[in-house]
């Protein structure tokens, strides 16, 4: 297509635009794939609000995208050493990543979290996981949590 | 607003093409809204615990399925006690043994063991501190390193032996909070009565009724109520005609398990929902008694109303081998050692069962070292009552002196 490359726009939670080559964002994401093919976006007016996705996380995502569309025939050593820097951030800036690749549904980048969440998981103890996560208030009563430890002793 | 039609249009395409994640999707608009772009740090702390259960769900299915066996399958356990919610969502995921032929929690060890193929697990005695400690196998051919599962601990008493059975291997009294039942032995040792300590299905309405849910689900994970005696199976030994030095006559009654659970789609109580069943009611199969049992009784219970015949267990009668001048059972490789001890429990005709189903070996239990023991059981007892029945091996008097 010798056209110029069609962009659309997202709007950040802090309502910065973020312009992005559609094709990038079309491949990726089902929800933008499905506003496009239904004509609901207006290239001329629109802008896609996402009122949940701040302005850091949208830019990883677009990172994320538009690393994907161009270098998906690279191999998979390098990409796979590319997606490990990607997600490279703390449990905070994961979770954000999270909810951002599940409200765009972004199937390989969901994938990818569910993975580094898994590994982030294996092999620690409770109280690691719970740092690791930031949980502080784990919502379990004083008795309970006694009762727990005191039963996997070996888990804390 | 555009922007907001835009967002309801995206909803609307959503639910056209796809509805597995929508929940998900409501769940993270709605955290966007209590938060939004000035996420308070409170709110940003625990957002790992309050996440989108679906999304939730989603994460812990993976850690779920990628482990099979243990040690690693530790994270799954170890997954359910980092906060409430997470909780909640693992214990829904982690299936019975039954259908995932997998130990993971507590409550496992008192759900019916897999259909179909036997959970082979060991029984270590310490003969020091008389305590007997029940691990899962990882590998079929040692018996190292296996995932420790439950210890008793024998103490005689003026007028029985009591095996106190618990989840700790290094707490095993009856006031501990691990405490999940016990054995008791006639003054003889030829009869034994299996207790649990937490009331069987439809008994556990009444304890759980004035608790709070909480409390109720905290449970599901771990089988915890005020320590009670509930009776669930009556062992039974008998000299065969040789005296004691022919093989014993074993009979167990499974007072909470119908005749019918071991026929084909038959079903047997799981204590999965336990605590659930007050909300579920009137659970299907109704806690079973009948006066029909030859077994004497220790402890009088009330016979409440007999529905259906509960399942009796037999030993299988070994063969005579001319050669070796032994009696002789197939244990499949898993037992080595000759001992009167060992046995294989299948289903007796009792109560209709069906001639097909008798040939299933429920429990096998056999010497394969100086102190070590194969303990191999299936659908529809539990490891605890496995175990229970094996403990009674060890303390039969009758052949062994």
């Amino acid at each position: 297509m010798g056209s110029p490359v069609k962009k659309i726009m997202l709007c950040s939670s802090e309502k910065e635009i973020f312009s992005v080559e559609e094709q990038v964002m079309v491949q990726h994401s089902v929800i933008i794939n499905n506003m496009i093919e239904d004509g609901s976006y207006n290239h001329e007016e629109s802008k896609i609000p996402l009122d949940c996705v701040d302005s850091k996380t949208l830019k990883k995502v677009i990172d994320y995208c538009t690393h994907h569309t161009h270098h998906h025939n690279d191999n998979q050593e390098d990409l796979e050493a590319w997606d490990a820097q990607f997600l490279n951030v703390d449990s905070n800036g994961l979770y954000d990543l999270l909810m951002a690749a599940n409200y765009l549904e972004i199937r390989n980048l969901l994938d990818l979290i569910y993975g580094t969440i898994k590994n982030m998981i294996k092999g620690k103890k409770i109280d690691e996981i719970r740092r690791i996560f930031n949980i502080k208030d784990h919502g379990f009563t004083p008795e309970e949590e006694e009762q727990n430890r005191k039963e996997y002793p070996h888990f804390y | 607003m555009s922007f907001r039609s835009i967002i309801f249009d995206m909803k609307g395409l959503r639910s056209r093409s796809q509805s597995h994640h929508r929940d998900g999707v409501g769940g993270v608009v709605s955290v966007s809204e209590g938060g939004g772009l000035v996420v308070l740090d409170g709110l940003k702390q625990s957002c790992w615990a309050n996440m989108p259960p679906e999304l939730l769900r989603d994460v812990l299915l993976r850690i779920e399925a990628s482990e099979d066996a243990w040690p690693a399958r530790k994270h799954v356990v170890a997954c359910a006690g980092v906060c409430r919610s997470w909780r909640e969502i693992m214990k829904e995921i982690v299936k019975s043994p039954q259908v995932s032929s997998k130990l993971t929690f507590p409550i496992s060890l008192k759900q019916p063991g897999p259909r179909d193929s036997l959970l082979q697990c060991y029984i270590k005695r310490n003969r020091s501190n008389q305590t007997y400690y029940l691990y899962l196998g990882l590998n079929q051919a040692s018996t190292d390193d296996g995932k420790f599962l439950l210890a008793a601990r024998k103490c005689r008493r003026a007028t029985h032996t009591d095996y106190i059975i618990s989840l700790n291997c290094d707490d095993v009294s009856r006031g501990s909070s691990t405490y999940i039942g016990k054995l008791r032995s006639n003054f003889l040792g030829t009869k034994f009565t299996i207790y649990d300590a937490h009331p069987p299905l439809c008994g556990a309405a009444k304890v759980t009724k004035s608790r709070s849910t909480r409390l109720v689900s905290l449970k599901q994970v771990s089988p915890r109520v005020p320590a009670g005696n509930y009776p669930i199976a009556h062992v039974s030994y008998d000299l065969n005609v040789l005296g004691s030095r022919g093989p014993r006559i074993m009979q167990c009654v499974m007072d909470a398990i119908p005749a019918s659970a071991v026929e084909p789609g038959g079903v047997a109580p799981t204590q999965t929902h336990f605590l659930h069943s007050r909300i579920e009611t009137s659970p299907s199969i109704p806690f079973f008694r009948s006066k029909s049992t030859r077994v004497d009784n220790l402890q009088l219970v009330p016979s409440t109303t007999q529905n259906e015949g509960m399942l009796v267990l037999r030993n299988k009668s070994p063969r005579w081998h001319e050669q070796l001048q032994c009696w002789c059972l197939n244990f499949n490789g898993r037992v080595t050692v000759a001992s009167v001890k060992n046995f294989q429990l299948v289903a007796s005709p009792k109560n209709g069962v069906s001639e097909q189903a008798q040939e299933n070996v429920i429990l096998q239990f056999g010497k394969v070292g100086k102190d070590v023991f194969t303990m191999d059981y299936q659908y529809p007892i539990s490891a605890f009552e496995a175990f229970a029945i094996c403990l009674s091996s060890f303390d039969t008097k009758i052949a062994c002196e």
